[in-house]
């Protein structure tokens, strides 16, 4: 229980911190079609394998990898969703929406393929 | 507005550092408080039902809705659509970060299968990002 709660403290102090580091490089960067690339940069993927390598080892790390895969596919539909409707309402707005998107593929096809 | 815009594709990449030193604290502390939070749920969902479904929130996107956010209110709604254009990319190169260390990890260990997955990442949506530049700018000279 206590390695459980220390490995999310650490997990989640290591996401917010590449989070943000990622997020302050696309500010940097220019044009923001470019800088685009950086706001799925795999910042909480690289926090969250770290974070699991060291606390459980490289096996289920790598299964954490499987699953992400998933989760990739749901955020290339957030992107698709989204852009479409940023004509149409605002940008919290759409982000809900595109994070809809993301459940219905990232968690339906991870559904599909596991159970 | 056009996808495949040669003017969206002229400009020189640059980085400036003006403008992320800029960024208010409190923008900061909500990206941190985002991406602490979905770290915190994947961490809690690995606990509860595995690690691989664990893995599922490490490509949640944390990042790109206060991104778009963010430059929808202090630049443009162009400016967030374009944002968006990129992250499609760089979603593409998540699924190849994630690939390369499903496949590494147990093969390699954490060290290389890591660095392998971010040179995947980079190589994948830069690589993705300059082809369409090339093939744009070569169209519509």
């Amino acid at each position: 229980m206590t390695r459980d709660v220390v490995t999310t403290v650490a997990e989640a102090g290591a996401g917010g911190t590449l989070v943000v580091a990622f997020a302050l490089l696309g500010q940097a960067l220019h044009p923001k079609r470019f800088a685009g690339l950086f706001s799925a940069a795999p910042s909480i993927a690289i926090a969250g394998l770290i974070v699991t390598v060291l606390a459980a080892g490289d096996g289920p790390a790598s299964r954490a990898a499987l699953g992400m895969l998933f989760g990739a596919a749901g955020f290339v539909a957030f992107s698709l969703v989204v852009r479409p409707l940023l004509k149409r309402m605002s940008a919290v707005a759409t982000s809900a929406f595109g994070c809809g998107a993301w459940v219905l593929v990232a968690v339906g096809g991870y559904l599909v393929a596991f159970r | 507005m056009s996808l495949l815009d040669r003017r969206d594709f002229e400009p020189a990449i640059h980085i400036s550092f003006r403008g992320a030193r800029n960024v208010p604290l409190r923008d900061l502390a909500i990206r941190f408080a985002f991406g602490a939070g979905i770290s915190a749920v994947a961490s809690l969902i690995a606990a509860l039902a595995g690690w691989r479904a664990g893995g599922l929130m490490l490509a949640f996107p944390a990042i790109l809705p206060a991104t778009l956010t963010l430059l929808e209110q202090e630049e443009s709604e162009r400016k967030a659509v374009d944002a968006d254009f990129g992250s499609v990319l760089g979603a593409l190169g998540l699924a190849a970060f994630a690939a390369a260390a499903w496949w590494l990890l147990p093969r390699s260990g954490a060290t290389i299968a890591l660095v392998v997955a971010g040179v995947a990442w980079l190589g994948t949506a830069g690589g993705c990002f300059f082809t369409l530049r090339a093939l744009v700018l070569r169209r519509q000279r």
